[in-house]
């Protein structure tokens, strides 16, 4: 190891250089390998929309037709049964994914979390019975928008079964990932939702660039959502109370929340309106239409992330060479620079190939070091979950070991270009 | 001990550098080879050093066949027997001079005699005046200076034979005598040391004189 010391006490500045391409290096394959396992995600979860329409329900509700509606109490069971054997239909996928602002108390987070920021508006406070609530970004999801989506999470877990079933008002939060750091797991949040209070606590981070697929937005970017369960009632409502004005406002959201999902499936819209068609007949919930078709949209973002794939190989490939280019220059020019130094080596009792080597091991120590900023900044800084930090480790000791590999190739051609024991003679 | 070298030619290229060489010396004698530029006399002492090998030609050290080693092998027969002193020596510029003479004790695994080694290098540092240069970096140095402490680290394990290639030509007159007498004294205790040299006063320290030239290697004195 004196030897390796020696060598990086030697040409410091050359050394440093080498230091920093390798940290930029891997800066960079940290970056890729991030997107490689977005990609990844995106992939699998677009093979699950790929040659699918997209359909949306929507209730014709409103106004007059609305309260007449919602006077009933019978009228609440049917909704209930109408959104119900939607979900449980075999036909097509059904999945919940309500893009809807909460209010949350005491807010942590900035204005970039609330409603509406992103189309220039203020941040919205409004009060409820004495709370002052901050209205913020929030989607609510069911179990199969979760799966179909892959959303995948940094810390924690997803949604439990039964934490879909509305019972009282503890609910399970997921944050978006621009949340790391303002709330952490365990934590607690007070929620407004279709004035309905809920105590919330914090069960999931999601990782960075999850995405959610919906008809309207094709692309919902979570980083600054909180995510919450699309509950349902596991009793149907005219068991709770007959009387339809004793229903909170939460109820009737919620059950059109439920009605107004999205179906996947590859059949044509005659085909699912018939099929939507059997189920309004058997539940006797008729106030709806299906929006139509979305399969473009759908498709252009299927061929969009694998073109996103094929271009981040390629890029890729192009900065790797590069950077192993650069690496092997400032590896010659040291080199050549060292020359007197492995004469002492070698007139000393050192042979050639233990100078190869020590040359490969001040490489390989160049490298690990150069790879631990990118790995401290994404452990501290980005919160990277442990299979995209393992990859990172992983491309890291292969890189490192190629890379020594094919310094002591490339030392060893150099030497045999300079002759060194010719040079000897002085 | 025996040193014995029997037809040895070597070739760079297809282009004879050096060709019939026979050579055979004890332990205690000390012989100068001279030569004009360019006959190969730097090629036969690498040869003799185990820094290469010839092309043909037995070349036998205490009675072992060194044209058969790898070069690990040789490298190992280097680090055990031989003290290798250029006509510049190399040095290792960021280190102090003190680090520079440590360097073959850095190759040696038993710790006595690493503190062996010390104490020599305490003592030869003082014979050969630079023992207050110790601390200094090289670049302080001048030619005369780092050539000696080059000297002192060829000659700090004691070798059983010491190649020297020219090695006070960046001496004084005085301080060449001295590196002489040490020479002298290390042939005294058994050394065979090998010499290329043009400086007559060290030629006639030797106890021969070989001629090297395309003919082959000729005594002359």
């Amino acid at each position: 190891m004196r030897i390796v010391r020696i060598l990086f006490r030697q040409n410091k500045l050359l050394n440093f250089f080498t230091l920093l391409t390798a940290t930029l290096l891997f800066f960079f394959l940290l970056v890729l390998v991030i997107n490689i396992k977005q990609t990844e995600i995106e992939v699998g979860t677009t093979e699950n929309f790929k040659n699918k329409q997209m359909y949306k329900l929507s209730d014709h509700l409103v106004d007059e037709l609305e309260t007449e509606f919602f006077s009933r109490a019978s009228n609440y069971d049917k909704l209930n049964e109408f959104a119900n054997a939607l979900e449980k239909s075999t036909d097509f996928q059904y999945f919940n994914a309500i893009w809807q602002p909460i209010g949350v108390v005491n807010f942590k987070g900035d204005k970039i979390f609330s409603a509406y920021y992103e189309n220039g508006s203020e941040v919205s406070i409004y009060k409820i019975n004495g709370k002052e609530y901050h209205s913020v970004k929030s989607i609510q999801v069911d179990s199969d928008a979760l799966s179909y989506n892959n959303i995948q999470l940094s810390q924690g877990r997803l949604f439990d079964d039964e934490e879909y079933v509305f019972i009282g008002n503890q609910i399970p939060v997921i944050l978006g990932a621009e949340y790391n750091g303002i709330y952490k797991i365990g934590d607690q949040i007070d929620i407004e939702y279709y004035q309905q209070s809920f105590k919330g606590t914090v069960v999931g981070i999601i990782q960075p660039l999850q995405k959610i697929i919906t008809v309207n937005r094709p692309e919902i970017l979570l980083d600054r959502y909180i995510m919450i369960p699309a509950m349902y009632f596991n009793k149907s409502p005219s068991q709770l109370t007959n009387d339809a004005s004793e229903y909170p406002i939460f109820f009737r959201a919620s059950l059109l929340s439920r009605a107004n999902g999205t179906i996947l499936s590859e059949l044509d819209p005659v085909q699912i309106r018939k099929l939507v068609g059997e189920i309004a007949l058997q539940t006797g919930f008729s106030h709806y239409s299906i929006i139509g078709a979305n399969s473009l949209k759908i498709n252009t973002l299927v061929q969009m992330t694998e073109t996103n794939r094929i271009t981040l190989l390629v890029l890729s490939f192009s900065l790797l060479a590069l950077a192993i280019g650069v690496l092997l220059l400032s590896l010659f020019i040291k080199t050549k620079r060292n020359v007197s130094t492995y004469k002492v080596f070698l007139i000393n009792g050192a042979t050639l190939s233990y100078i190869y080597k020590m040359i490969s091991l001040q490489s390989l120590i160049t490298y690990i070091f150069g790879s631990l900023l990118p790995l401290v900044i994404g452990i501290v800084l980005i919160g990277l979950s442990a299979s995209i930090l393992f990859m990172y480790l992983l491309l890291v000791a292969v890189f490192s070991i190629f890379m020594s590999i094919m310094s002591y190739v490339f030392v060893k051609r150099i030497f045999l270009k300079l002759d060194i024991v010719r040079e000897l003679k002085g | 001990m025996i040193l014995k070298l029997t037809n040895i030619t070597k070739e760079y290229n297809s282009r004879v550098i050096l060709n019939d060489i026979n050579l055979s010396c004890k332990n205690c004698e000390m012989i100068a080879i001279k030569g004009k530029s360019g006959v190969g006399k730097s090629t036969l002492l690498n040869i003799m050093a185990g820094l290469e090998r010839a092309t043909s030609g037995e070349y036998y050290y205490n009675e072992i066949l060194m044209n058969d080693k790898s070069i690990n092998s040789l490298s190992k027969f280097r680090q055990a027997n031989v003290g290798y002193i250029s006509q510049h020596s190399p040095m290792i510029p960021e280190l102090t001079v003190l680090e520079n003479i440590c360097v073959p004790v850095w190759f040696e695994k038993d710790e006595e005699k690493k503190k062996e080694y010390m104490q020599q290098i305490e003592s030869l540092s003082m014979l050969f005046e630079i023992n207050n240069l110790l601390d200094k970096k090289i670049n302080a140095l001048s030619g005369g200076e780092i050539q000696r402490a080059g000297i002192i680290r060829s000659i700090l394990k004691k070798p059983q034979l010491i190649i020297a290639d020219e090695p006070t030509a960046a001496l004084d007159d005085e301080t060449a005598l001295m590196i002489l007498t040490h020479f002298n004294f290390l042939k005294s205790e058994g050394a065979i040391i090998i010499v290329v040299t043009h400086n007559d006063i060290v030629s006639k320290h030797c106890d021969k004189t070989y001629q090297l030239s395309k003919e082959g290697l000729l005594l002359i004195s």
